[in-house]
């Protein structure tokens, strides 16, 4: 299977190169991956929670905000 | 303030790095035009040369640090929770002193997004990141956490004297 492709401009020839991560670089990546769905499963799960607090309470998010201004 | 890269670089892939940067100006300015991250609720995150060793990198989101900021991260992040079928985004960093290389190296950033959870509504956001290196900077790293860049997007970067 190949792996992502990593872009490189260089600036003092003017090249753009591309290549797949090295072993490295895909480590890493993967990595970054495993993170940014942990923070994505907890952000929508304040959502959620937000959006189940508001209907309890039976208002709208701006009325909860004119509440806390 | 002068464009290094010439004619900007298209954002692709995984990451885009723009490296071999000339030491030759005091700051750096750069602005990007935001493509699609292929997972919705990606962020776009920068690395100082490319650096992903652990304990590097350190962030802050939106205001005041209290002093208690630990150098955990790989990067800075940019924007954050990017809806990836709107791609309404830009992004400011700047980076002052460098290619100094007795002081730690900083950027601020500031940028808006398509929020993913809601695409009407703008995602701002305002970070800062510090990386506990000395040496100058030659290469910016540019990612997606949410996977890779599906689609445009390009990065200019400005030497400002």
């Amino acid at each position: 299977m190949s792996r992502p492709i990593k872009r490189i401009y260089d600036c003092a020839t003017g090249e753009t190169i591309d290549r797949e991560m090295n072993d490295d670089e895909f480590a890493q990546y993967q990595a970054d991956q495993a993170i940014f769905l942990a923070e994505k499963a907890e952000t929508e799960a304040k959502a959620a929670q937000k959006a189940a607090l508001l209907e309890r309470l039976g208002i709208t998010e701006d009325e909860a905000r004119l509440l806390l201004a | 303030m002068t464009l290094i890269n010439t004619g900007g670089t298209t954002l692709s892939g995984s990451s885009t790095t723009i490296s071999s940067i000339p030491a030759t100006y005091t700051n750096l300015y750069v602005v990007i035009i935001l493509s699609d991250p292929q997972d919705d609720g990606g962020g776009l995150l920068m690395r100082f040369n490319g650096d992903d060793t652990a304990n590097r990198h350190a962030r802050v989101t939106g205001g005041f640090s209290n002093g208690n900021v630990t150098f955990n991260q790989t990067s800075g992040q940019l924007t954050y929770s990017q809806d990836n079928g709107t791609p309404n985004g830009i992004v400011i960093v700047e980076i002052p002193f460098y290619a100094n290389t007795s002081i730690w190296k900083y950027f601020r950033s500031s940028g808006v997004v398509n929020s993913y959870l809601d695409q009407a509504k703008a995602e701002f956001t305002m970070t800062a990141c510090a990386y506990n290196q000395t040496g100058a900077i030659s290469a910016l790293e540019f990612f997606f956490n949410g996977g890779v860049i599906a689609s445009g997007g390009t990065i200019y970067v400005y030497g400002v004297k």
